[in-house]
């Protein structure tokens, strides 16, 4: 009798010891299930793609080398593709992220009718990205856009301006979508991270005389922090990889001046049916974004450890 | 004293009205051409000069949209899809980040990066690896192959968003819980999932949203019309030889309909008005 | 609260996903019911074959992929009604139809026949076989069903211009595209312009046309891009169909080549909206239905949108130019029927089937009320006693004009359409000089054709074909 009762809690003790194991990964399976078949799987296969001589349609030929990769180091166009890359992801985080926490603070207060507000405010999220920039290319247009038709009107300039044409101004007309497009999810995620602060915070802080710039700076920012931190670094790699509304608007052009990474894999794989080649940039990116993230996050933990 | 501060803040809540104003006006701009368009008719559209007011004020694009694609097909097939990816993906996800946030364990930061990992690499080149997979599963021109493949997008985001929100929550409630004899799970069903409503809204909406304006995967994996989505749809009414801006327009007005519904219940969720108090106390 | 909320999202999962079960219409459940068919068929043959002499294929049912690439509403019904038809007159051939929306056509079918996923018949444009002859998955025709097709009425020119250059038949062409310059006949008049018929005139009357301060301009192209709308002149300067000499070289890149690059150059400068270096055709016919445009190059079809919004009387259309050499070309192209392997004879047979079917003269007759088709089945002559298309009979007629092709058979020449775009926006913006793109396209395609000469002896690349 004892000894089942030994047997039965030693048992008990060792399922409660490999549950308390392994139950941080058991709180993976549904994201792994999912993930694992329908994303980590087919990338894998294009990560050995990237390491081979991989063009259908031109070339039956399929071998291992590292062609993808030199090709890389002439390829003019891929080096006006980075530094388009980078204008595109500095200049809309610039101007989404800062709008789209001032645009929580704002939906933050108790004013009338925020509830109104806070619904409008998605409406550029809930487009489809190819329309927006659809729309955009639309208002922008010479002739029938109502952008120039205004400025027209209004004596402001003599003639339409080439929003989508000129190679000076055309990525920056494209930002501007990307920003319109981009803050409302700044806007939810930090508003959803700053209604989780309580009000009795706010409360105590005021009645220790702080004013609203302390209020911000003091209490929202370091306890939104690590929802902001997060927040960011994930945006920064989508936009860094969102190229539909720049193929919508100009496929790249005028002369690939608006061509970023994303936007130069597709017109590789596609119309220079070089699979392998674009792989290969796809792999570039992934391990730049990879360093980029390490970097930030060893950074940031590093300012929490001070604070 | 008191009256200063009154008028401080009176001006001060003026100030944040009038700049709601303008952030209302800046985002419903592009839209509201959209809005007007789509209640002019035929003849109205693209004339020079520009007229921004119809003279004619009709519901024919709205009515007549069915002429040119099967929409409201369309729309429901979309809510399903974004409904069940985002169900799933709030589901994952919110396991997920409470795992990483609560949990010490090994490889934890090696997860944390395979999470972001899936989201550098640029998801054009995924299409044709996809769709050998996805006829091998007999999903090719199945409804069921967005909504897994939506999640599994859409929960790297999630589950970041959840860990950062539940590190926000001290453990310590679950402990108490837990002291009274709950399990870890229950804890976390019973108590902090209540107060991670407003992460809960947010995630819903942000898989919600994503699934519901995604375009290319549908291209690629859907065969049959009767099962496209409001995004192909859409997509269709841009013809070879002509747009039609009249249907397009009444289209995308209706396709924001649910994102406004939904989103509209969804932030009143996200004013969480629970307190935080139970952990001080 | 909180356990409602929970239960809610369990009862939303499952209800989701039990629609979209029954939607999605399970394809393992069709495919498992099919199977029994073809079973419970298969057992009922066997009883019967000892009896009756039939070929047990019929009696299964076949499934056939059909892929389309949809261009509009129109032809989307029509190919629904058309294989409705099809399929009550052959219950056991069960038609899969796949429909690519336009935009993203090319993307999509490429993806799926990388991907292992090619259907039994497709809608394709020419330059598609060039694109997969490598690939060794399409079924040519035989010479017994080539005289099959000549029995139903169909076209020699169909049969010529579908022959690919070894000599077999691979896309049936059903539909033919030409390039013209379509104008604005109210705009002509009021500036007192007649219809050019040299380059010079064009590039003349362009400008006259062009008026900045007013926001007029007189020929805008489809973008800088949009090459084969600027074949045509390009060809006139070099005085022949093909790009290359006799011996393979590129003719692009020659004195002649480079001045119709130089015109075009010009023309742009001068005469289209500075602007429009991006556009695409939406914005381009935005700018001619709103009167800022006067001109511009594109197939025919697009005339009859233009005609519905803006009546027949300020829509005209005329054959591209005469350059230095005198001679008039015009790019053709079409839209044909293609097969593809199998592995399965029944399903090929059934593929034939169906080809056959949509060449037929009731079918093709289907299309002429659409305003987008000039189908092949009726001689040049007949197509213009259609109503839509009797306008225009002397500039579609192909008439003191030499139809020209692309050299889609050259693995360089795929995706060339899209990569020139690039090219060209170079030169329009002044990056690059005419000069230098001239030779950019030399350098690729005189190996391209040497090599395809070498591997091919008794190619005459002057003509295009096997000799």
């Amino acid at each position: 009798m004892y000894a089942e009762a030994f047997i039965a809690s030693a048992c008990g003790r060792v399922m409660m010891k490999i549950k308390k194991k392994y139950q941080p990964y058991m709180y993976f399976i549904p994201a792994f299930l999912f993930m694992g078949i329908f994303l980590i799987y087919p990338l894998f296969s294009q990560f050995i793609i990237a390491f081979q001589h991989y063009q259908p349609f031109k070339s039956m030929e399929i071998y291992f080398s590292f062609v993808n990769f030199k090709k890389m180091l002439t390829d003019e166009v891929l080096w006006l593709s980075i530094k388009n890359t980078l204008i595109w992801v500095g200049f809309s985080l610039l101007f989404q992220f800062p709008l789209g926490l001032g645009v929580a603070f704002l939906l933050n207060k108790k004013i009338k009718g925020r509830s109104f507000f806070r619904t409008i405010f998605v409406v550029p999220w809930a487009i489809s990205p190819f329309l927006i920039g659809l729309i955009f290319a639309w208002l922008y247009h010479g002739r029938v856009g109502i952008i120039n038709d205004v400025l027209l009107k209004l004596s402001l300039i003599k003639e339409p301006i080439a929003f989508l044409a000129d190679k000076n101004i055309a990525l920056a007309s494209i930002i501007v979508a990307n920003i319109w497009f981009g803050i409302p999810f700044f806007a939810v995620i930090l508003l959803a991270a700053m209604q989780s602060i309580p009000d009795e915070v706010y409360e105590a802080a005021s009645m220790d005389g702080a004013n609203q710039v302390d209020k911000f700076f003091g209490i929202t920012v370091p306890m939104i922090k690590p929802a902001m931190v997060n927040t960011l670094l994930l945006r920064t790699i989508w936009i860094f990889n969102f190229g539909e509304i720049i193929y919508v608007m100009t496929g790249g052009g005028p002369a690939h001046h608006t061509e970023i990474l994303s936007t130069y894999i597709m017109y590789v794989a596609y119309y220079e049916s070089n699979y392998g080649y674009a792989a290969a940039i796809a792999v570039m990116i992934s391990i730049f974004l990879l360093g980029y993230s390490i970097f930030m996050l060893r950074l940031l933990r590093s300012g929490e450890k001070h604070g | 004293m008191a009256k200063k501060k009154s008028l401080v803040s009176k001006i001060l809540l003026i100030i944040l009205f009038f700049l709601l104003i303008l952030f209302t006006v800046w985002t419903l701009f592009p839209i509201i051409w959209i809005f007007i368009t789509s209640f002019k008719p035929e003849s109205e559209l693209f004339r020079l000069p520009l007229k921004i007011l119809p003279e004619k004020i009709t519901l024919v694009n709205y009515f007549e949209i069915n002429k040119y694609i099967p929409y409201f097909r369309f729309f429901f097939n979309s809510l399903i899809v974004s409904t069940s990816a985002a169900v799933l993906s709030v589901f994952s996800s919110m396991l997920s980040g409470y795992s990483l946030a609560r949990f010490f364990f090994k490889g934890k930061n090696t997860i944390k990066f395979s999470l972001l990992i899936t989201q550098m690499f640029p998801v054009l080149l995924l299409i044709v690896p996809l769709m050998i997979l996805l006829r091998k599963l007999h999903l090719i021109d199945n409804l069921f192959s967005l909504i897994f493949i939506y999640t599994a997008f859409t929960i790297p985001f999630g589950t970041i968003l959840f860990e950062g929100l539940f590190l926000g929550i001290p453990a310590e409630i679950e402990e108490c819980a837990m002291v009274d004899g709950c399990s870890r799970f229950g804890a976390l069903m019973r108590i902090t999932v209540p107060i991670m409503i407003p992460g809960v809204a947010a995630c819903f909406s942000f898989a919600f949203i994503g699934a519901w304006s995604e375009l290319f995967a549908g291209i690629m994996f859907l065969n049959s019309q009767e099962k496209f989505t409001l995004p192909i749809g859409l997509f269709m009414l841009i013809g070879k030889y002509e747009v039609l801006w009249g249907a397009l327009s009444a289209g995308i007005v209706m396709s924001m309909i649910p994102i406004l519904i939904m989103f509209f219940y969804a932030q009143k969720y996200i004013v969480s008005g629970l307190t935080a108090g139970a952990v001080k106390g | 609260m909180k356990k409602l909320l929970f239960w809610l999202l369990i009862v939303v999962l499952s209800v989701s996903m039990i629609a979209t079960f029954a939607l999605a219409g399970c394809k393992t459940e069709e495919a498992a019911a099919v199977e029994e068919e073809e079973e419970a068929a298969a057992v009922e043959e066997e009883e019967e074959a000892a009896a009756v002499e039939e070929v047990k294929e019929e009696a299964e049912e076949i499934a056939i992929r059909f892929v389309i690439k949809t261009w509009s509403k129109d032809q989307t019904d029509n190919y629904e009604l058309l294989i409705e038809k099809f399929e009550a007159d052959n219950p056991n051939i069960k038609i899969d139809l796949v429909i690519i929306p336009w935009g993203q056509e090319y993307e999509k079918f490429t993806s799926m026949i990388i991907s292992g996923d090619i259907p039994n018949v497709a809608e394709s444009v020419d330059s598609e076989v060039g694109l997969f002859d490598e690939l060794n998955i399409m079924l040519p025709l035989t010479d017994d069903q080539i005289s099959e097709l000549k029995g139903m009425g169909l076209d020699q020119s169909a049969f010529d211009v579908s022959t690919y250059v070894d000599g077999k038949i691979y896309n049936f062409s059903w539909l033919s595209w030409m390039y013209n310059i379509i104008y604005r006949k109210d705009l002509f008049q009021e500036a007192g312009i007649s219809v050019p018929k040299t380059t010079d005139e064009l590039l003349e009357a362009a400008q006259k046309l062009t008026n900045p301060s007013e926001g007029t301009y007189g020929f805008s192209w489809r973008g800088a891009g949009g090459l084969s709308t600027m074949m045509p002149i390009i060809l006139t300067y070099i005085g022949q169909a093909s790009w290359f000499d006799k011996d393979g070289n590129c003719l692009l890149d020659t004195p002649e080549g480079i001045a119709a690059l130089q015109w075009y150059y010009d023309l742009y400068k001068t005469a289209s909206p500075p602007e429009s270096t991006t556009w695409g055709y939406a914005e381009l016919i935005e700018a001619f239905w709103a009167g800022s445009t006067a001109m511009y190059a594109n197939t025919t079809e697009t005339v009859p949108p233009s005609i519905k919004k803006l009546g027949e009387d300020n829509i005209g259309v005329f054959k591209y130019p005469a350059g230095p050499s005198g001679k008039r070309f015009n790019l053709f192209s079409y839209l044909g029927y293609t097969r593809f392997k199998s592995g399965d004879t029944a399903k090929d047979e059934a593929g034939w089937k169906f080809l056959k079917y949509l060449l037929s003269e009731e079918s093709l007759a289907s299309w002429s009320g659409m305003s987008y088709a000039v189908p092949n089945a009726k001689a040049m002559d007949k197509i213009f006693e259609d109503e839509l298309y009797k306008p225009f009979k002397e500039e579609y007629a192909l008439i003191d004009v030499t139809p020209a092709f692309y050299p889609y058979f050259l693995p360089e020449w795929q995706g060339f359409e899209f990569r020139s775009t690039s090219d060209i926006e170079a030169m329009v913006i002044g990056e690059k000089t005419p000069a230098e793109i001239a030779k950019k396209w030399a350098d690729e395609f005189t190996p391209a054709m040497k090599n395809f000469m070498e591997n091919n002896t008794g190619f005459n690349p002057v003509t295009q074909k096997m000799e």
